[in-house]
């Protein structure tokens, strides 16, 4: 599988009324944009905002992040599944814009659970070190729902299920995504006849036969792949489908923990790992399995059918990654051992959860887990200035606090700031 | 600058006084350095004088009720000291824990700083974890070298009010406490990177040393359970329907009591689950399920249990901190204790 990944550097974004690269200048068609986002009954409006580095601006109710990409040679169209059929992608050529993303917002539903809702970016100031997208050009979609509903409709507003929301919740969720991921793909559209600044080719070429194997383990909650979620089967993925989108996170847990599709196109770990391919190591894939989150039976299944497939890949040694929250987090260990105990090494990227100092920040543990990487502490709290424009809603939720700040709040309120995926560099010291 | 003043604390047989049969002895003090007090002072060099020594017993501090720690902090204090260095204790568990007792005094009563040497077995260590800088050291006094020239490093960054770094860059036993702090790499290259030097069979060091968890030894089976007074206690996010006392759904803030005393079983009328962690919808259909107060009501009524206790202790367990959960742990057993309960049907999530 080969992969031609044209890069075009965007230096500045103009709202204007035509689609358009030139010389380094994104120009976007504000109206081709609300079209497409209200091709989806669901919306009844979209707002747009440019959010630029340095800005006093923080972009509240953040859902999530896209780098715009689009398709121009090889099978498939990019976010396989959700955009076009769930074709396999991976090959070909694709062209990305450098500099940009797709932010989306919404604020927050009846029916939806908010305890862990609250997700912001700061665009300047400490918040700014956190953020993932501080450097970046960030065009804002501000989606509004629609209110009217019909009988049949209605039904889907009762709220049965605290964790996941009501399921017209799920649904407008599933949108939201959806909107942001054609936006994205659109944006990158008009680069289709131009030479990209940079051209990279990615293909797991055979290497010398004594460098270690090693495998990425993605552990992934409520993600879809190809538009579909996993069971407890794993799916040994080709690190170019993820760079076609073919990976696309859903659900909005622990802000600071969100694994921002924009992070996925661009994986941390997969990146890492294909740029020692051939000189330090074998890449020999992604290992995608879902956590478990509902019974002990489910995670020895779910860890055996991974640890099996890691075995017949004849792997050496994993990265692994985890999804955020303490459920999941126990399966990551249950992989972390059976792994070990089999004599493959692991490393595991892992969040800290603890408040106080005696509080040892994991849900569990196995002694195996004998190299783990610290990607911060996201009950650390931080303090944030005051900020002249908000983006994305008036409010935090929980508490119930005016958005512009100032405000002290844990790391965990800012999106992406404790990376599960191995993004930021923020990590964990011991005194 | 004026050479900083040091205090040495050692034991008897350190000091010279004698071996386990002088165990006992009494607080006292020297001037100037003594015994392996002589090489700690050539350690400090120019930075630091030792200008006295301060000894005790093992034993009469094991078995000091307060009065003895109590009377060797004057003994420091008369000193004028900037600084107080213990040990190194070594693996000696009873040396450890004096050292650790009057650090913590002298830095309470004098509000001076302190250092002691122990090695990291030593239960001096979870002691004194987080309250008296420890610098780690051998098991025996073979690393007695070490040990001094490392607690000399400490005494005098200590005394001189330098910024302190991360346990690893100064080489101290950590305290427990844990910051965020940027690295020049993300964690996803810091990741492969030890990964690639364990396959090595390097040393990768792990950012995250495993903890060391409380073991709660399970109590013995109830010897008479048709005497016994049984609770139902969870931590399942049950609540009154519509949540009216506003348990939180993650990170709890609280847990609450309800009266179950005249009711057969747990109604779905009446109760529901707030838990966030997990898919409600069973729970709050079938609430007995959470709380088995329908099967514990039958074992009552057929004598198997002697009586159910009146109140339903209940939290969400999911997110929060463990120190949170300790202390409504710790509430909820004195809660128990006070009311007579015997034993607790406790559910997990």
């Amino acid at each position: 599988m080969k992969l031609e990944l044209g890069t075009f550097e965007v230096a500045d974004v103009v709202i204007s009324d035509k689609s358009e690269l030139a010389g380094g200048t994104l120009y976007v068609d504000v109206r081709k944009i609300r079209e497409l986002v209200l091709e989806d009954s669901n919306f009844s409006g979209v707002e747009v905002h440019l959010a630029r580095p340095g800005e006093s601006t923080r972009i509240v109710n953040v859902l999530d992040v896209v780098e715009p990409r689009h398709k121009i040679a090889g099978p498939g169209r990019v976010f396989p599944g959700l955009l076009g059929p769930p074709t396999m992608v991976g090959s070909g050529r694709t062209h990305r814009l450098s500099g940009v993303t797709v932010i989306e917002t919404s604020e927050s539903l009846d029916g939806e659970p908010n305890f862990w809702r609250d997700s912001m970016l700061d665009m300047s100031g400490p918040g700014a070190e956190y953020n993932l997208f501080a450097d970046k050009l960030n065009l804002v979609l501000e989606f509004e729902p629609k209110t009217e509903f019909s009988d049949e409709e209605l039904e889907r507003l009762a709220l049965t299920n605290l964790n996941r929301g009501s399921a017209w919740v799920e649904h407008y969720h599933r949108s939201v995504r959806i909107a942001g991921l054609k936006v994205a793909e659109h944006l990158a559209e008009c680069t289709r006849d131009l030479e990209p600044d940079r051209l990279d080719t990615y293909e797991l070429g055979p290497v010398d036969p004594e460098l270690p194997r090693v495998a990425y383990s993605c552990q992934v909650l409520f993600h879809l792949l190809y538009g579909e979620f996993l069971g407890s089967l794993p799916a040994l993925v080709h690190p170019n489908e993820l760079m076609d989108g073919a990976l696309v996170n859903t659900h909005n847990t622990v802000a600071s923990t969100r694994d921002a599709t924009h992070v996925l196109q661009n994986h941390p770990v997969v990146r890492e790992l294909y740029d020692l391919h051939g000189k330090e190591l074998d890449f020999v894939g992604v290992l995608v399995y879902q956590g478990q989150i509902k019974s002990q039976d489910d995670k020895e299944q779910s860890t055996d059918h991974a640890l099996t497939a890691l075995q017949m890949m004849a792997v050496d040694g994993i990265v692994m990654t985890w999804t955020g929250a303490g459920n999941p987090g126990i399966d990551v260990m249950l992989l972390c051992q059976k792994c070990e105990q089999q004599g493959i090494k692991t490393t595991i990227i892992n969040t800290e959860m603890g408040l106080t100092p005696e509080d040892t920040g994991f849900v569990h543990f196995v002694p195996e887990a004998d190299a783990i990487v610290n990607a911060g502490n996201y009950e650390e709290t931080v303090t944030l200035p005051a900020v002249e424009e908000v983006i994305g809603g008036p409010k935090l939720m929980e508490p119930d606090l005016d958005a512009a700040g100032p405000l002290e709040v844990p790391l965990r309120y800012l999106h992406g700031s404790t990376n599960v995926m191995g993004a930021s560099r923020l990590g964990g010291v011991r005194y | 600058m004026a050479a900083l003043k040091v205090v040495h604390y050692m034991n008897q047989f350190f000091a010279g006084i004698g071996g386990e049969e002088v165990a006992d002895a009494a607080p006292g003090s020297m001037q100037g350095p003594v015994g392996p007090g002589i090489a700690l002072a050539r350690a400090l060099r120019e930075d630091a004088e030792i200008v006295g020594t301060v000894y005790c017993g093992d034993n009469r501090m094991a078995e000091d009720g307060g009065s003895v720690v109590d009377e060797l902090v004057k003994l420091v204090g008369e000193f004028a000291p900037d600084v107080v260095i213990a040990g190194p204790a070594f693996g000696s568990g009873r040396y450890g824990l004096a050292c650790g007792r009057l650090c913590a005094a002298v830095q309470e009563t004098l509000r001076l700083p302190t250092v002691m040497g122990v090695h990291v077995d030593s239960p001096a260590i979870e002691a004194n974890r987080g309250v008296v800088r420890m610098v780690p050291t051998s098991e025996t006094a073979v690393g007695m070298a070490d040990a001094l020239s490392a607690l000399a490093k400490m005494a005098v960054k200590l005394a001189s009010n330098d910024h302190l770094g991360s346990a690893y860059e100064e080489g101290y036993i950590p305290t427990g406490r844990r910051q965020n702090r940027f690295s020049d790499q993300t964690a996803a290259k810091r990741a492969t990177g030890m990964l690639l030097r364990k396959l090595r069979g390097e040393d990768h060091l792990t950012e995250w040393p495993l903890p060391q968890y409380d073991r709660v030894a399970p109590a013995p089976p109830l010897a008479d359970p048709a005497n016994a007074t049984i609770a139902l206690v969870t931590e399942g996010g049950i609540v009154l329907k519509g949540n009216p006392s506003r348990l939180e759904s993650g990170w709890a803030s609280k847990w609450l009591m309800y009266d179950i005393g005249g009711e057969g079983a747990m109604s779905s009328e009446k109760y529901q689950s707030i838990h966030g962690g997990f898919d409600t919808t069973a729970a709050s259909a079938e609430p007995n399920r959470m709380v088995p107060l329908d099967t514990a009501r039958d074992l009552e009524h057929e004598g198997v249990i002697g009586r159910l206790h009146d109140a339903l202790l209940t939290t969400t367990g999911n997110m929060g901190p463990l120190s949170s959960f300790k202390q409504y742990g710790e509430e909820m057993a004195a809660e128990l204790l006070r009311a007579k309960v015997d034993g607790v049907v406790l559910t997990a999530t």
